[in-house]
C-alpha cells in the first residue's frame, strides 16, 4: 500500500506531465478525501481532482517553480472543488460513523467532529490541508495564496477553538 | 496542556479514513487537459529534461524534505524514516534504498543512475492486498517506469506470472507491465500472495 510519495528530479528539473502522473497515482486518495470534505459529494470530488490535475497540466508551461509542485496541484484541486461545492458545511463528517480509535476513546472523536463542524470555512480548509493532506505551513500558504503568517494564525485560532471545545465538554 | 496537534491527527484520521482509490483514471485527466494526443511530444520533452538533470548526491534526503505522508503513518513518522541502506543495485545502476524506524515504519526510495527518484513509507503487514510496501516510480535515467517494493524478512523470491524476481535485502524491482499477473512472495517464511497493482497504487 502506498501511503505517501515524494518526487525528486534533481536541481533544475522542470516538472513534466510524468511528474504529475506519479503524484496522481501516489496521492489520488488524499486529494479525493480533501475534495470530498469541500464538496460533500464523492462524485463531485472525483471530478474536482480530475479537473485540478488537468488544469495543472494545461498550465505547466507557465510554472516557474513558485512553491512546491504538489502545493501547486493542491491549489488547482481545491479551486476546482470549491467550484463544485454544494454547501459549506462538512456533510460527510456529520453522517460518518467514525471507526474506534485504538484506545476506544470515542469521546475525543466526537469532540473533534464537533470542533471541525464549528470552524469557519477558511479555518476548516486550512485544517484539512494541514491534517488530511499533510502539507506544511509554506505549502498551505501556496495553496491558499496567503502569507505563511496567516496560515499560522489561522491554525492557532482553530487550535484555540478546539481547546475551548474541550473545556466546554463535561468529562 | 493538551497536545492539540496529536489529538487532531489521531482523531481526524479515525473520523474520515482515506477513501477508495478505485476511480483513479489518469487517461481521463490527460483527455481533460487535451494531452491525450500529444504523447510523442511529452516523450521528447521528458527525454530532453532528463538529459539536463543534475545528479543529486543527496537526492533522497532532499526528497524526504519534500514529502508528505498520511494514512496509517503520520507525516512525522514518515519523515522520520531515513532510507539510507542500499538494498539492491539494478543492472542500470539505479539503487533501491530502505530504512525503518523503531516505531515499525518502513520506507524505501528509488534512486536512478542520474540521481532522480522517489520514495514512500508505510507499515508492513497492514495491507489487505499483501504484506509489502510498493510504489511505481519513474527511472529518470532510462525513462521507464518501475515498481519498487519492500517485503518482510524471510522471503527470497517474487513470482510474477511466469517470471521469478530475486529479492535482495527485502527489496525488489519489477516491470509495471507485469503488475496484472498473479504474484506471490516465497522463501523460508512461506508463500503469500501479493496484488502488485493494488500495492503500487495503479
Amino acid at each position: 500500500m502506498v501511503w505517501g510519495m515524494w518526487i525528486n528530479k534533481g536541481m533544475g528539473h522542470r516538472p513534466q506531465v510524468a511528474d504529475l502522473e506519479a503524484l496522481y497515482r501516489s496521492r489520488y486518495r488524499h486529494f479525493l478525501r480533501v475534495a470530498i470534505l469541500i464538496t460533500s459529494d464523492s462524485g463531485n470530488a472525483h471530478d474536482a481532482v480530475q479537473e485540478g490535475f488537468a488544469a495543472t497540466i494545461r498550465s505547466l508551461p507557465s510554472y516557474r517553480g513558485e512553491g512546491p509542485l504538489e502545493a501547486w496541484v493542491w491549489r488547482a484541486v481545491v479551486n476546482a472543488a470549491k467550484k463544485q461545492q454544494r454547501q459549506p458545511s462538512p456533510v460527510e463528517l456529520e453522517g460518518h460513523e467514525p471507526a474506534s480509535s485504538e484506545n476506544g476513546d470515542r469521546a475525543d472523536v466526537h469532540l473533534v467532529r464537533t470542533w471541525v463542524a464549528s470552524l469557519p470555512e477558511r479555518q476548516r480548509l486550512t485544517v484539512y490541508l494541514r491534517y488530511y493532506a499533510g502539507l506544511d505551513y509554506n505549502e498551505i500558504a501556496t495553496v491558499l495564496d496567503v502569507a505563511v503568517g496567516t496560515v499560522s494564525a489561522t491554525l492557532s485560532a482553530a487550535h484555540r477553538r478546539l481547546r475551548n471545545t474541550i473545556e466546554e465538554v463535561p468529562q | 496542556m493538551t497536545d492539540v496537534e496529536t489529538l487532531i491527527r489521531k482523531e481526524l484520521e479515525s473520523l474520515t479514513p482515506l477513501p477508495d482509490g478505485a476511480r483513479q483514471d489518469w487517461e481521463h485527466v490527460l483527455a481533460l487537459s487535451g494531452q491525450r494526443n500529444r504523447r510523442p511530444r511529452r516523450r521528447l520533452l521528458l527525454t530532453v529534461a532528463a538529459g539536463i538533470v543534475i545528479v543529486a548526491a543527496s537526492g533522497v534526503g532532499i526528497a524526504a524534505a519534500l514529502g508528505a505522508f498520511s494514512g496509517g503513518v503520520t507525516i512525522a513518522q514518515g519523515r522520520g524514516c531515513d532510507p539510507s541502506t542500499v538494498a539492491l543495485t539494478t543492472p542500470s545502476g539505479a539503487e533501491v534504498l530502505t530504512g525503518h524506524t523503531e516505531e515499525g515504519v518502513y520506507c524505501l526510495a528509488y534512486r536512478s543512475a542520474n540521481g532522480g527518484g522517489g520514495g514512500t513509507a508505510g507499515r508492513l503487514g497492514t495491507s489487505p492486498v499483501g504484506d509489502a510496501l510498493a510504489m511505481k516510480t519513474l527511472d529518470t535515467a532510462s525513462h521507464t517506469w518501475v515498481i519498487v517494493g519492500l517485503v518482510p524478512a524471510g522471503y527470497t523470491t517474487l513470482t510474477v506470472g511466469s517470471t521469478t524476481v530475486p529479492i535482495e535485502n527485502q527489496a525488489f524491482v519489477v516491470d509495471p507491465e507485469k503488475a496484472d499477473a498473479p504474484a506471490a512472495l516465497s522463501g523460508p517464511a512461506g508463500t503469500i500472495p501479493l496484488n502488485l497493482r493494488a500495492l503500487a497504487g495503479l
